[in-house]
């Protein structure tokens, strides 16, 4: 795809825009800067000035660089216009136009893309965060590598090992579902993920993982390598295909994009057609957990207070917002508060917390604000790179409240025949 | 080269010159563009200073700016300005609930604000459709309403102070936690001036407790013209709703469309209809409103059931414009406004405008104001399509003044009703207003080519060369020590202009009615020359459709009020029904009547004043609609100027149906009970009384009228009006709070005679009396009233009304004496540490200057404003009795 059909689909993505900046209101960045350009509106009028040639991407990098793509502002978009893709589009142009860096490269083209360096990459993790912890503890590295730092300091203070040997080693007879493993969900939280597999065993679901699996292509696609994206999306849709049962994760982030591969292909295609009766497959776990919601009602001793973080990926790209409500709510000895701006963007976003770790740092301020103002013990949200984040901003805190995987509350209150 | 030196002084972050970031900030809500010359990010009021006196040094010019939701192009850059983003200064400084006020920065979001109030119980009235995004500094700037003004009226009804960057970066204070400063209205005329005079750092708004019951009921009519007349029945009928929104066809269908919000489609109009109030009072109404919009052959009709379905119908009005949006993205709105009888006629207008100009348009108004805003939808890539909604928009204008309205309700002047200004604003208007601008910001600082049209500064001045025909007048007063000049009372309003003119008695001229308040003129200086102006005009011209009056200013207010109850109405801005002197009297002094705490103050309900400029220039300013943000706010800012700026002739006020109840309470406050809790108990209630005043005497007689000052010990007088389901349960409820305190409470006879009992009389000047009006919030009330029992003898009372300004009577049997002087200033003192304001108003005449107000931060802004007027050296004014060198 060349720069001009960039253009030209970025042209027609910005035209409902009618300036009214109603966008404001949704935008976690511009909350928390008052900067037009970062809001939606300034954005979107910046890349039309680059369309009709007035500016080149260099100079827009700020501005594509800085949204989130949580779509905070589409529901008070009057016009609907959609935020995610003019950046993605206009990241695609700066890529295009050779604006490319070789960690990009190694990620996307590379790890991301094959599942035995994904195997490799949770051996390793463990030990590469304790060498960084021991290297960062030097004043001077931790200056000099600031991204690294910002990296490390995310992830919780022990890592166990990853999951996808262990999940691997699994015999099942026959499995009634692919289980989707994600990345952070492997390296950064194996519990969340055996949690899960466990709770729907105990419902009576086998579930298998694919050897073949690879990311999801969400990183590829938020920096706009459509190209790497796609091959991702083609890997995940053989691998899943073996077999035609239903694909669930443990990931909002994860199973949003596997919804949304029909978008990276134009109408008519027949990969679009191949991803959209794939998308069909992929259910959605909470609202399917919901299903079964008779069984976690858990005993009636008060265990504390609990609040909800809606996941951007669950709540707008997927509008599953009541679902998780409802099971919170009923979960015995659980008191549910809802949190002020509960659908608000945490600012982890993918990589956005080591990319924009200023930015992401005041976000979170306001996202821990919020939800230490309900005086609640546990915030639970369904996504870990939100839990990351909202991990790593209560520590910074030290606040008592802890953030956990909706599934981690549900597998102790479950009750099965 | 100004640029690099702002980049030198505050740094490239704060001071950016990419082009990119300059193109950000290149546009607003409407369609323009333009490109500044950099964009300044202040991190604090220093940092603002700084840039408007490098601009004043540098001959720059800068544009203030918060969310940039600007309705008509105001913040649009024209070329080479600076634009200064205030967003950052959004900080909540204070919430205090005792004096029911809020301080924060003018970057903060109006609904941000409301979220933090209502976790207390609170709300800050005025709600734009943009709130979600719009700033409070956009908010006054632009005198913004929104849907809940019809009930709560609009922002400069709800500002109480501000902090103010003139525009040479001078900061001055105006205002604070009470009201009616002895000096100019400064808030009146800061709010809606578009940033043209000054950049507001703080913000002091009113809190008001947020309503107990809502009643949402939705309407369908057959036709428009219906709806519109239901809007006017409704209102003539006594209930005033909180919100009265009418929306047509295609909106509905629009957003039955998009959200399903339980719209009926098969009508040609909807209104929704809000009342709000004390628990279990709004039965009646709701029924009410049900039979008039039956009456009106309204086909449809539901009450909301609950919260979920209340919030779904508001959430088809908030998302209208949205709606619409999917059936094209790109629309123009338009902010016509016509006095409310003319509703039907209009919206008709609209439609037949549209169709003639072949664009689609639909119409959704705030009808309980007048208020339209028809929406065009618009292609912006087909030139044609552009022209015929910018014709479509210009007729659709005309025609709203043709109808007695106005270009613009709440949207503002901004670049793009510059010209359409001239609709409603005549050669000599637009020449004041300029004037005035440029009395301020002498550079064209701030919002050059914006909000006021440039103007040949010159007024013209009156060409008759009659010599002006008057008769010597005796003084209707005395005021014991003042020697006033020549006293004349002129035949005809031609001899009027001519006095303006110069050509009559040697000036400074002091302006009078019938000289009631003359005693209380703050600018009295020995040998003034006085001239009556009550023969000239008492016409009294009552709309009753509109619920507007305009009336000659000579009319008795007596008078004016038994027009006003013949017909069944009546304007609280009047103090009641015997109150003394002429309107014109009552809206120099712009001293409040009793209601002033829920119904505020005669500048409240000025919508509309015609009045002769010196230099006998005849001027009309703002005009019967009840929103009006067409050029700076004069009407309201006459009020209270003690004909120090211009004699006003006739003036428009708003008025309301008579109320059906009133009610009184009397409340004894037993010694030893904490004020501060009685305060916080009643203002944020949500049955809160209409009137509230505390009084404390000690049980002495005044010696010229013989009424009783009443017994001693403070006590609350509290009045209720409205309709009868209404202040009885609210009455009822304020007896429970205060039994709950275990305080007795007795309730008063209704009627007027409570207000009578609320706004005692006034000893008169030369019975040996002393009077001093004072305002105190009522935080600061249980220290002022403690003071006065402690360290007063002879004979006192104090009365301290919520919402205006109070009284304190002292008289002293055996003559005054210096000591007595050095307590009123210790009390003036106080009085200034509880942040309220003090003045002598009469007692012995060398004592007057002593306790003169002080000319502090408004000082240089009271002359330059009566320079703007011509009326330095003719009429007396601020700072003349200092110049005179008298105390």
């Amino acid at each position: 795809m060349g720069r001009e059909t960039v253009k030209a689909d970025l042209s027609r993505e910005v035209f409902g825009c009618n300036r009214c900046g109603f966008c404001m209101a949704g935008c976690p960045v511009y909350r928390v800067t008052g900067r037009e350009w970062d809001a939606a509106r300034g954005r979107v009028a910046l890349l039309r000035l680059w369309v009709d040639g007035h500016l080149s991407l260099d100079e827009l990098h700020e501005t594509i660089s800085t949204c989130l793509l949580c779509l905070g502002c589409l529901p008070h978009c009057p016009a609907g216009v959609r935020l995610d893709r003019v950046i993605t589009l206009a990241r695609q142009g700066r890529l295009e136009a050779g604006r490319r860096s070789w960690w990009q490269q190694v990620m996307f083209r590379g790890l991301l893309t094959s599942p035995h360096l994904l195997r490799w990459a949770g051996r390793v993790a463990p030990l590469m965060t304790g060498a960084g912890r021991r290297l960062l503890s030097i004043g001077a590295a931790r200056r000099l590598l600031s991204g690294l730092a910002r990296g490390i300091q995310l992830l919780p203070p022990r890592l166990g090992p990853a999951a996808r040997s262990a999940l691997l080693k699994r015999r099942t007879s026959s499995p009634q579902f692919y289980y989707f493993l994600g990345c952070a969900s492997d390296l950064v939280f194996p519990g969340v993920v055996r949690a899960t597999v466990r709770l729907l065993e105990q419902l009576g679901f086998q579930v298998v993982l694919s050897p073949r699996q690879v990311c999801c292509g969400l990183p590829a696609w938020a920096f706009g390598d459509q190209e790497a994206a796609r091959r991702q999306a083609l890997a995940n849709m053989r691998a899943l295909s073996e077999l035609d049962i239903p694909v669930l994760s443990d990931c909002s982030s994860c199973t949003s994009t596997l919804r949304h591969y029909p978008d990276l292909w134009p109408q008519g295609t027949p990969e679009r057609a191949r991803a959209e009766a794939f998308a069909s497959r992929v259910l959605e776990l909470v609202s399917f957990l919901h299903q079964f919601r008779d069984r976690f009602r858990g005993s009636g001793s008060r265990k504390g207070a609990v609040t909800y973080h809606d996941p951007c990926h669950l709540s707008r790209y997927l509008q599953v917002r009541e679902e998780p409500r409802a099971l919170l709510r009923q979960l015995g000895g659980w008191e549910f508060r809802e949190a002020a701006e509960a659908d608000a963007c945490c600012g982890g976003a993918g990589s956005y917390a080591v990319t924009q770790p200023d930015l992401s740092d005041r976000i979170l301020e306001r996202k821990i604000d919020a939800l230490l103002r309900t005086g609640a013990d546990v915030v639970a949200t369904v996504c870990p790179a939100c839990l990351m984040q909202l991990g790593y901003g209560l520590r910074r805190r030290g606040a008592r409240m802890r953030a956990v995987h909706l599934v981690e509350l549900l597998t102790r209150a479950a009750t099965f025949p | 080269m100004m640029v690099n030196a702002l980049q030198r002084m505050l740094g490239r972050e704060v001071v950016r010159t990419d082009s990119w970031v300059r193109q950000a900030y290149g546009y607003d809500a409407t369609g323009e563009t333009g490109l500044p010359a950099a964009v300044v990010f202040p991190r604090n009021r220093g940092d603002v200073q700084k840039v408007l006196e490098a601009a004043n040094r540098w001959g720059g010019a800068v544009i203030p700016r918060g969310a940039g939701t600007n309705l008509s192009g105001g913040a649009v850059p024209l070329g080479d300005e600076l634009v200064l983003v205030l967003t950052s200064l959004n900080r909540l400084e204070e919430v205090d609930e005792i004096n029911a006020t809020f301080a924060a920065g003018p970057g903060l979001v109006n609904l941000e604000l409301q979220g933090y109030l209502q976790e207390l119980g609170w709300q800050f009235a005025p709600d734009p459709a943009s709130q979600k995004v719009s700033t409070l500094g956009g908010n006054v700037a632009e005198n913004a309403g929104g849907p809940h003004c019809l009930k709560y009226g609009v922002t400069t009804n709800h500002i109480l102070g501000l902090e103010v960057l003139l525009p040479d970066g001078a900061a001055v204070q105006v205002g604070g936690k009470v009201a009616g400063w002895p000096t100019y209205d400064w808030l009146a005329l800061f709010a809606g001036s578009e940033g043209t005079l000054g950049v507001v750092t703080r913000i002091l708004g009113k809190l008001i407790p947020l309503p107990e019951e809502i009643l949402t009921i939705l309407v369908g009519f057959p036709t428009l013209e219906q709806a519109g007349k239901a809007v006017s029945a409704i209102i003539a009928a006594g209930v005033l709703p909180a919100a009265l929104e009418l929306m047509d066809r295609r909106t509905v269908q629009a957003i039955e469309e998009a959200l399903a919000a339980g719209y009926p489609r098969d009508v040609e109009s909807v209104l929704i209809v809000e009342l709000d109030g004390p628990a279990g009072s709004l039965g009646k109404q709701g029924q009410r409103v049900e039979e008039l919009a039956r009456q009106h052959g309204a086909t449809f009709l539901r009450v909301a059931a609950d919260q979920r379905e209340r919030e779904a119908l508001w959430s088809g009005r908030r998302n209208a414009f949205a709606c619409l949006a999917r059936i094209s993205p790109h629309y123009s709105v338009q902010d016509a406004t016509v006095p409310r009888q003319h509703l039907p006629v209009m919206l008709r207008r609209v439609v037949e405008i549209a169709a003639s100009e072949g664009v689609t348009v639909a119409n959704i108004a705030h009808a309980g104001d007048g208020n339209l805003h028809p929406v065009i939808l618009y292609d912006p890539r087909d030139p044609e399509s552009v022209r015929r909604m910018r014709r479509a928009n210009d007729r659709i204008l005309g025609e709203c003044v043709r109808l007695g309205g106005t270009i613009t309700g709440e949207h503002g002047v901004g670049t793009e009703k510059l010209a359409a200004l001239s609709l409603v604003a005549g050669i000599q208007e637009r020449a004041l207003l300029h004037r005035i601008r440029r009395a301020l910001d002498p550079r064209g600082v701030l919002n050059p080519g914006r909000g006021i049209p440039e103007c040949d500064s010159a007024l013209p001045s009156h060409p008759s060369r009659l010599t002006p025909r008057y008769s010597p007048a005796e003084l209707p007063v005395e005021i014991p020590g003042w020697q006033p000049g020549r006293c004349v009372r002129p035949a005809d309003m031609d001899s009027l202009k001519a006095v303006m003119a110069g050509q009559g008695p040697p000036p400074p001229l002091l302006v009078a009615g019938r000289g009631s308040r003359l005693a209380e003129h703050p600018w009295l200086a020995q040998g003034t020359s006085v001239v009556l102006v009550d023969g000239l005009d008492s016409s009294v011209k009552i709309d009753g459709e509109n619920l507007t009056v305009t009336a000659g200013t000579g009319v008795s207010c007596q008078q004016l009020w038994a027009r006003l109850e013949e017909r069944g109405m009546w304007c609280p801005a009047l103090p009641g029904p015997s109150a003394p002197g002429t309107l014109g009297g009552l809206l120099g002094s712009g001293l409040a009547g009793p209601w002033a705490f829920r119904f505020g103050r005669p500048r409240d309900w000025v919508v509309g004043t015609r009045a002769v400029l010196p230099g006998g220039v005849e001027v009309r300013f703002g005009g019967r609609c009840v929103k009006n943000v067409a050029g700076y706010d004069l009407p309201r800012f006459l009020v209270g100027s003690w004909g120090s700026l211009a004699v006003l002739l006739t003036a428009t006020l708003r008025l309301l149906p008579k109320p059906q109840a009133h009610a009184g309470l009397l409340v004894h406050l037993p010694s030893g009970t904490r004020m501060q809790e009685v305060w916080r108990g009643l203002l944020r209630h949500p049955c809160r009384p209409d009137a509230v005043l505390l009084l404390e005497g000690n049980g002495g007689k005044c010696a010229c009228s013989g009424d009783s000052w009443g017994p001693g010990g403070p006590r609350i007088v509290m009045g209720f009006l409205g309709l009868e389901e209404d202040v009885a349960a609210r009455c009822q409820r304020m007896e429970q709070l205060f039994h709950r305190m275990k305080v007795r409470v007795q309730r008063l006879d209704g009627g007027w005679e409570l207000g009578a009992m609320v706004s005692l009389p006034d000893p008169v000047p030369g019975s040996g009396c002393l009077l001093c009006r004072l305002a105190v919030p009522p935080g600061g009330m249980e220290a002022v009233t403690r003071w006065v029992s402690e360290r007063l003898s002879g004979c006192y009372r104090l009365s301290l009304p919520l919402g205006a300004a109070g009284s304190l009577c002292w008289r002293e049997e055996a003559g005054w004496r210096k000591d007595q002087l050095a307590l009123l200033r210790e009390l003036a003192d106080l009085v200034r540490r509880c942040e309220g304001w003090f003045r002598m108003v009469w007692g012995p005449w060398e004592w007057r200057d002593f306790l003169r107000v002080p000319r502090r931060g408004p000082a240089r802004l009271e002359d330059a404003v009566r320079r703007a007027f011509g009326a330095a050296g003719l009429l007396v004014g601020p700072g003349d009795g200092e110049r005179n060198g008298e105390g």
